[in-house]
C-alpha cells in the first residue's frame, strides 16, 4: 500500500459528504470533510491535502471563491474536482481555468467517483 | 368706425352752435350723458377733463373724482397699450397722436382683468386739442378672435402641425378642435363634425365618460395627467394603444378653461415591453428551474450514492430482495434526473443566432424605439457614433434587447427630463468596439452600484428588478463586460465592452 493519501471534501450537503466519505475510506483514502468553503484554506495549511472535492453552490463562500483563494494563496498545488448540482458548461469552463481538474455533476455515479479520484491518487 | 365717425360730426356740429367758453363743458356733458362706451375726454397733455359714467364703473371711481387727473393714474393699473402690431405703446401721447384704433390691456383696480379696443379722436380746433378716447370692451370675444389674424394662423399650424393626434376640448368635454393629424387618424372628413361633440363619443364611442378620464382629472387638478388608452373611433382601434396626456389650457385670469389632450402612438413600446416582460419572465423560469434543480439534485445525489453504497456492500449473490429495492431506487434517481433535465431545457433561453452585424443601425434603432417616450419626458437624445465601426457577431435581437434595457433605464432615472448620449467607438484591429450610454438622471447611492446587475434588486417602487441584470447576461453571453457607474443626482453611466467576435465561438469548448 501507497502512503496514506488524504482527500477533503467539501460540501454544505452533510450527508453527501458523509457517504463519500464512507465510500472513499473504504477505497482506502484518508477523508476529512468541511461544509463551509471558508474551513477550507485553513484545513489545507493544517493537513496534508492531496485531493478537493468541492462543492459549487454554497452559502457564503462559494466553489469558485474557493478556487480562486486555493491558486493565489497555497504554495503547495492541490487537484481539485469540482462536485456539483449547476452544471453547466460556463462554469465548467470557469472552475477549470481556475485550476480544477475534473467536473462531476449531481447526482453522480459512485463508480464514476471513485473511477477519478483513483486517476488522481493511485489506489488508495 | 362709422359710428365712430358720425358721433365726431354730430359734435363738431352741437359744439359750433354754443359760445366759445360754454362749448367744451357742454360737449363734455353731452357725451357723458348720452354714449353706451366707456369715454375719456382729455387734453394734449394727457390730463383728463371728464369720462363717463360707464367709465367710472369699470374703475369703481366717483365720475367727480375722476376729474383732472392724468390719464396715466386714471388707468393706472393698466398692464400696458399696445399698437396694431401688438407692440407695446411706451409713451402715452402716442395713443392720442396715432389716428388708428389701438389695443389696450389693461388690469384695472378692483375689476377683473379686461381687454379693450381703444379709439381716439382729435375733437377741437387748433390752439385748445382735446381728445375723446372711446373705449370698446373685447374681453367676452374668442382668444383666438382677439389675434390679430397672423399669430391666429400660427398658433393653428402649430397645432396641426403636432405629429401626435390632439384635441382641445372644453370644461364640459365638448371638443373645440382637433388637429389635422386626428382628423387623418380618425378617418373623419371635416372638423365640423367634431367640434362641439363630446370627446368620448366622437373620439371613444361611448355615450358616457370614459372610465379614468384623465381628462377630467386634469381640469378638477390643474395639473397634467397621463393614461394609457385606445382611440376606439379610429380604424383598427385595438391595434394601437396610446399615452393619452393631458394639459390644462387657461385664459389669462389664469382659470382653466379646458385640456388639450394629446394621444401618443405607444404600440411599438408596448410591443418592446411586452417583449421584455415575456423575457424576464422566462429568466424567472430559468432560474426558477435552476434553483429547483440544485435544491433536488442534492438530495438526489445523496440518495443514489447511498443506494449505490449499500449495493456495492453486498455480496453478489445474495440479498436478492434487497438487492432488487436499491437497484429500483439508483434507477428511480435517474428518472427524476431527467425530469430534472427536461426542466431546465424547457426554462433555457430561445436558441441563440449569431450574425455578423453593423452596430449603428442596431444603435440608431434602439434610439428611434425609446424617441416618443423620451420626447415626453422632455429627455433629449444626443449619438456620437464612430464612422467605420467594425462588424460585430451579434444576436441581433438579443442585443437590441440588451440596448433598450439599457436606455430604459436611463429613461426610467429622468422623470422631469434630461439627455442620454449614445457613444461608440471601436478598433478593427483590436477586434473591439465600445458603447458608452450616459445619462443625467437621478444616479444611485454608491452602496447601489454592485448591486445593480443582481436579479431582483430594484430601486424602483415596481420595478421587477431584471431589466439591467437581463441586459448584462445578454452582453456576457456575447463575450462582452458591462461596466456600470453613478453620481448621485447627476447621472449614471453604463459601458459595454464587446468583442467583435464573442470569445465562446472562437475559443475552446468545455465540456
Amino acid at each position: 500500500m501507497s502512503a496514506e493519501r488524504t482527500i477533503l471534501v467539501v460540501d454544505d450537503e452533510v450527508e453527501l459528504c458523509k457517504i463519500l466519505q464512507k465510500v472513499l475510506t473504504q477505497e482506502g483514502y484518508r477523508v476529512l470533510t468541511a461544509f463551509k468553503g471558508k474551513e477550507v484554506l485553513p484545513l489545507l495549511k493544517k493537513e496534508t491535502v492531496h485531493l478537493l472535492l468541492l462543492d459549487l453552490k454554497m452559502p457564503e463562500v462559494d466553489g469558485m471563491e474557493v478556487l480562486r483563494a486555493i491558486r493565489k494563496k497555497m504554495k503547495k498545488p492541490v487537484s481539485v474536482v469540482i462536485l456539483t448540482a449547476h452544471g453547466s458548461p460556463s462554469s465548467a469552463r470557469e472552475a477549470m481555468e481556475l485550476g480544477a481538474v475534473d467536473y462531476l455533476t449531481k447526482p453522480f455515479n459512485l463508480q464514476a467517483v471513485k473511477k477519478v479520484v483513483r486517476e488522481i491518487l493511485g489506489e488508495g | 368706425m362709422s359710428l365712430l365717425d358720425d358721433l365726431l360730426n354730430w359734435l363738431r356740429e352741437e359744439d359750433e352752435k354754443l359760445p366759445r367758453e360754454g362749448r367744451l363743458a357742454a360737449l363734455a356733458g353731452r357725451i357723458i350723458a348720452s354714449l353706451p362706451f366707456p369715454l375719456i375726454l382729455c387734453n394734449q397733455d394727457l390730463s383728463v377733463l371728464a369720462a363717463n359714467r360707464l367709465l367710472a364703473r369699470f374703475l369703481k371711481r366717483d365720475e367727480a373724482e375722476i376729474e383732472g387727473k392724468q390719464l396715466g393714474d386714471l388707468l393706472g393699473g393698466a398692464v400696458g397699450f399696445l399698437d396694431r402690431e401688438e407692440r407695446p405703446l411706451v409713451d402715452l401721447k402716442a395713443i392720442l397722436t396715432k389716428r388708428n384704433p389701438k389695443m389696450l390691456v389693461g388690469l384695472f383696480p378692483g375689476a377683473r382683468q379686461k381687454v379693450f379696443h381703444l379709439y381716439s379722436r382729435k375733437i377741437s380746433g387748433a390752439g385748445n386739442k382735446v381728445f375723446l378716447l372711446v373705449l370698446q370692451d373685447i374681453t367676452g370675444m374668442k382668444e383666438l378672435e382677439i389675434m390679430n389674424s397672423k399669430s391666429r394662423h400660427e398658433l393653428l399650424s402649430i397645432f396641426d402641425g403636432v405629429e401626435d393626434p390632439m384635441v382641445l376640448i372644453d370644461k364640459n368635454l365638448r371638443i373645440r378642435r382637433i388637429n389635422q393629424q386626428m382628423l387623418t387618424t380618425l378617418g373623419g372628413k371635416s372638423y365640423l363634425e367634431f367640434i362641439g361633440n363630446a370627446c368620448f363619443f366622437k373620439l371613444h364611442g361611448l355615450n358616457d365618460i370614459c372610465p379614468g378620464c384623465s381628462a377630467t382629472e386634469s381640469l378638477q387638478s390643474g395639473r397634467k395627467t397621463s393614461r394609457t388608452g385606445l382611440l376606439q373611433k379610429r380604424p383598427n382601434a385595438d391595434e394601437f394603444s396610446y399615452q393619452i396626456t393631458c394639459y390644462p389650457t387657461r385664459d389669462q385670469r389664469g382659470e382653466i378653461t379646458g385640456v388639450a389632450e394629446c394621444y401618443r402612438d405607444m404600440t411599438e413600446v408596448t410591443d418592446i415591453r411586452e417583449a421584455l416582460y415575456e423575457s424576464e419572465r422566462n429568466r424567472v423560469m430559468e432560474s426558477f428551474a435552476a434553483g429547483i434543480a440544485h435544491e433536488v439534485k442534492n438530495p438526489l445525489a445523496v440518495i443514489q450514492s447511498n443506494a449505490q453504497f449499500c449495493l456495492s456492500q453486498m455480496a453478489q449473490e445474495e440479498e436478492g430482495d434487497f438487492r432488487e429495492s436499491l437497484e429500483a431506487i439508483v434507477r428511480s434517481v435517474q428518472v427524476a434526473n431527467r425530469v430534472i433535465h427536461g426542466l431546465m431545457d424547457f426554462a433555457q433561453p430561445q436558441e441563440v443566432c449569431f450574425e455578423q452585424q453593423a452596430l449603428e443601425p442596431i444603435l440608431k434603432e434602439g434610439l428611434s424605439l425609446i424617441r416618443g417616450r423620451a420626447k415626453s419626458q422632455a429627455i433629449k437624445l444626443k449619438t456620437s457614433i464612430q464612422s467605420g465601426l467594425p462588424r460585430l457577431v451579434v444576436d441581433r435581437k438579443r442585443f437590441l434587447q440588451a440596448y433598450l434595457n439599457f436606455l430604459l433605464n436611463s429613461l426610467d432615472a429622468m422623470p422631469k427630463g434630461g439627455k442620454i448620449s449614445v457613444k461608440a467607438s471601436g478598433s478593427r484591429r483590436e477586434r473591439k468596439v465600445e458603447i458608452i450610454i450616459s445619462d443625467t438622471g437621478q444616479g444611485v447611492p454608491e452602496e447601489v452600484v454592485p448591486k445593480v446587475f443582481q436579479p431582483f434588486y430594484s430601486m424602483k417602487k415596481d420595478g421587477l428588478g431584471l431589466g439591467l441584470p437581463i441586459a448584462e447576461g445578454i452582453i456576457r453571453s456575447h463575450g462582452g463586460h458591462v461596466t456600470f457607474k453613478s453620481w448621485l443626482g447627476m447621472g449614471s453611466e453604463i459601458r459595454i465592452d464587446l468583442p467583435t467576435t464573442p470569445s465562446l465561438l472562437t475559443g475552446n469548448k468545455s465540456s
